[in-house]
């Protein structure tokens, strides 16, 4: 029984009483909890949900069917089909494929499109019940995947 | 009288034993994650009913609903019989407290020694539950567990002292029928601090809970245990920390009485006041190591609890 | 006796790959008698993903998401690594706005991985209510994150020349506010954490002395804590650091709780340097032009920076063509854990958390 002894009783009675008050303090401010999914949080401008192709003035869609977001993926998630229509030597987009599942939503896709055709909407409620429905067609989606 | 009758008597006694048990068990859980939701700034349970009050049922269903296993290498006499050990005790321990000036099931006048033997075989439930298990974790958190349970003993039944000292009685109602001229807890104030902590360690809650420490052992004693048993062991804590304001309340704070509110009702609202202080102390402090736990109390605790007694004894004699 | 020896002797604690407290998959295989530590051993590898041999095979710009993901809880420290290294070997220096936007963010990130480590080293002592203040508080940086550069943990933001996008004026507001309300709630949270009870389980617990910090290569908040005073910010200032006015903490006694203390004040710290930064941001453009197929030249190149765990050092060996051929890694988490093997031992069970939560490892980093 030095006096170690006391002084460290006499901190933790300090300290204890500190620390009941400081909490207590705590339990009369307001939370700060948003209950999903009856409130949902205002999504900045620039959030990197899932992506959907843009269309342009008359309603087609500007993709040119290069590869360049299927070459650049690093998680390989984009995959296009395309076909040479007879009499011209430009491709056009048959099918764009993108699953869900492996996407990362890095944005390297929206990046690298030489025409702007690609972009990032703000749909993060992705789930889905079984695997396939992870993989979206994007062409055909149109103005669903909003 | 049909109200003399012994067996309408235990019948009555039997149901309401079992309705505060029920409604404490809804309402101290849902009283634990109000308080820690809103301390950590956050709510707590929502969802089902006004502001969660029904989250009890809905957890009671869901560990229910649950798939009780058995791990292969267990005792299993030992396993079975661990949780009901742990759990039977404290619905023997309603016995004795004084709900109001006329209900109490029975009188008895060693009412205070009956509480704390009793309460002691709970200790042997863990214990059995954690060498049952077949399991290192298990094992380890039995082990401390028993280590805190008898060492926390002491200071309890040491600041209890003082109060029989005091009364010169171990009858309940005649403790509480002394505090009307004052409550116990002006002249022993230090012995309700020492029972405060004691009995939270003696619960092995936060800050003394290492024997169910999620962050070292998983969770201690009670980690083999799925679906209705763990509810079991989890109703068993809930009742304890109950039973342990109530003892509190009747011996320091005045029991049933106070001025305009009938008695039953200040009753609840002293326990359950004690019950939300010992669910404040959980959420505002980290856990002791078990060496520092055992020092504490018996270089600390039981000194004190000691001192307190010889100066009362002193007093007692002089006045 | 003997028979006592036989039964006690070799008692094997796995705190296993799924642990609440070792900070994702690390397994420690301790040898104990009773509740004391006799030796341990570290498992590594659980979380091996083959990250530095993936880079082979993948273009530079293709790897600045995979960067993120080693460090998630501060992830443009490693990018800056990353995209420092490439520039210095293409030669490329960023405007000033893109220099003061980078030390902007990287001290947002280095305060939200202290603030991360604090509540999950109160919650593996077993105090629940710190690790929500202190999240809370995370979240708004998180937020102002999303602000900006569209995602709240892996940003992607870094590139080539500077950074992705400008800042935009609702940032600042949101940056204003945090600035307001984090001095306050360090303090609060500090003084609910040192309880009576905290100091004990920490203090005189895990002392590691200065020659272990040079031997054994630890960095970062480690090493200050044991008062070695290195800090790659001063002593190979890179970008625009030595425009600053901010202080290193240093420890005395290299315990536990000297650690905690030294992350504690580097957060007041990264808010002194984030207000100088908001003061004098200039205008301008926010990326040079870079090519947009990178090819570094032929070469080894190497550049470090300070993360919130210690010193990251990137090392690219380039044979001129669009892939790398070698990536290397130094991570802080590595090298600090390598002392725990000696820590360990002498201690108890309790205590093997308490230290290893005061060394700070996220496990991705580690594995790669």
């Amino acid at each position: 029984m030095n006096a170690s002894y006391f002084s460290k009783v006499n901190i933790g009675i300090k300290t204890v009483i500190k620390g009941l008050t400081l909490s207590i303090s705590y339990f009369f401010k307001k939370p700060v909890t948003l209950q999903y999914p009856h409130q949902k949080k205002t999504i900045a401008d620039r959030y990197k949900g899932s992506i959907r192709l843009k269309t342009n003035e008359e309603g087609a869609l500007k993709c040119i069917a290069c590869g360049s977001c299927e070459k650049i993926c690093p998680a390989g998630a984009i995959k296009i089909v395309s076909f040479t229509p007879e009499g011209s030597k430009k491709k056009q987009l048959s099918e764009f494929y993108v699953d869900l599942g492996l996407c990362i939503y890095c944005g390297l896709c929206v990046d690298s499109c030489p025409v702007d055709a690609i972009e990032h909407s703000k749909v993060y409620e992705v789930a889905e019940r079984k695997k396939d429905g992870l993989i979206l067609r994007l062409d055909k989606l149109g103005e669903k995947n909003v | 009288m049909i109200a003399d009758s012994m067996i309408i008597k235990v019948i009555l006694s039997i149901a309401g034993i079992m309705i505060v048990f029920t409604i404490n068990a809804l309402f101290a859980t849902w009283l634990e994650r109000k308080v820690a939701g809103h301390i950590q700034l956050r709510l707590g349970p929502m969802e089902v009913g006004f502001h969660g009050i029904l989250q009890g049922a809905a957890d009671g269903l869901k560990l229910i609903a649950k798939e009780i296993i058995t791990p292969k290498g267990v005792d299993k006499k030992l396993f079975t019989l661990a949780p009901y050990l742990a759990f039977f005790p404290t619905l023997l321990m309603f016995v004795v407290i004084p709900f109001s000036d006329k209900l109490q099931v029975r009188d008895l006048n060693i009412g205070l020694l009956y509480f704390f033997s009793i309460s002691c075989i709970a200790t042997l439930g863990i214990f059995m539950a954690g060498w049952a298990s077949n399991n290192k974790y298990s094992l380890m958190g039995a082990v401390r567990s028993i280590a805190q349970s008898i060492a926390y003993e002491i200071p309890i039944i040491l600041s209890i002292l003082s109060v029989v000292i005091i009364t010169q009685s171990l009858k309940l109602s005649e403790i509480v029928n002394y505090q009307s001229k004052y409550w116990l807890v002006l002249v022993q104030p230090i012995a309700f601090v020492i029972y405060v902590i004691s009995a939270i360690a003696e619960l092995n809650r936060t800050p003394f809970d290492i024997p169910e420490a999620e962050s070292e052992l998983v969770a201690g004693f009670h980690t083999e245990y799925s679906g209705m048993r763990f509810a079991v062991f989890f109703m068993a804590e809930y009742t304890n920390i109950f039973l342990v304001s109530a003892m509190a309340t009747t011996l320091f704070l005045g029991g049933w009485r106070g001025p305009i509110l009938p008695p039953i009702v200040w009753f609840f609202i002293k326990t359950y006041a004690l019950v939300f202080f010992i669910i404040w102390v959980r959420w505002a402090f980290p856990r002791l190591r078990p060496d520092q736990l055992m020092s504490f109390c018996w270089k600390f605790l039981t000194p004190l609890a000691l001192l307190n007694l010889l100066i009362t004894t002193f007093f007692m004699k002089l006045f | 006796m003997d028979t006592e020896k036989h039964i006690l002797k070799d008692f094997y604690v796995n705190m296993g790959p799924q642990h609440p407290s070792t900070h994702g998959v690390l397994r420690i295989v301790l040898k104990v008698e009773g509740e004391k530590v006799i030796s341990s051993e570290t498992v590594l590898g659980y979380a091996h993903r083959g990250v530095e041999k993936m880079a082979e095979s993948k273009t530079y710009v293709q790897m600045m998401p995979v960067m993120d993901r080693f460090d998630y809880v501060s992830s443009m420290l490693f990018e800056w690594g990353y995209v420092g290294c490439m520039e210095k070997a293409l030669g490329i220096t960023p405007p000033e706005r893109a220099e003061y936007i980078r030390v902007i963010m990287a001290e947002l990130n280095r305060i939200g991985s202290h603030l991360l480590w604090a509540g999950a080293f109160l919650l593996d002592l077993g105090a629940f209510t710190p690790f929500l203040w202190l999240f809370d508080a995370r979240e708004r940086i998180l937020d102002m994150f999303e602000e900006v550069t569209g995602q709240r943990m892996t940003n992607n933001y870094f590139k080539v020349g500077g950074v992705a996008d400008d800042l935009t004026p609702e940032f600042f507001k949101m940056l204003d506010e945090f600035l307001k309300m984090i001095r306050g709630r360090m303090a609060e949270t500090e003084t609910l954490i040192e309880s009576i009870i905290f100091l004990e389980r920490v203090k005189d617990i895990g002392f590691i002395s200065k020659e272990d910090v040079i031997n054994y290569s630890l960095t970062g908040p480690v090493a200050r804590g044991s008062g070695v005073n290195y800090d790659i910010r001063k002593n190979e200032p890179y970008s625009i650091y030595h425009k600053f006015d901010f202080e290193i903490p240093l420890g005395e006694k290299g315990d536990c709780y000297d650690r905690y203390k030294v992350r504690m004040k580097e957060v007041i710290q990264s808010v002194r340097i984030i207000e100088q930064a908001v003061a004098s941001i200039p205008e301008g453009p926010y990326a040079e032009k870079a090519p947009k197929i990178i090819k570094l030249p032929e070469g080894e190149y190497y550049f470090a920076v300070e993360t919130s765990r210690g010193l990251l050092g990137v090392y690219l060996v380039s044979d001129g063509t669009s892939n790398p051929y070698r990536f290397k890694l130094r991570d802080p988490a590595f090298s600090n854990l390598s002392i725990l093997d000696t820590l360990l031992p002498g201690n108890k069970i309790s205590d093997v958390v308490a230290i290893l939560g005061s060394i700070d490892v996220v496990i991705p980093e580690i594995d790669r």
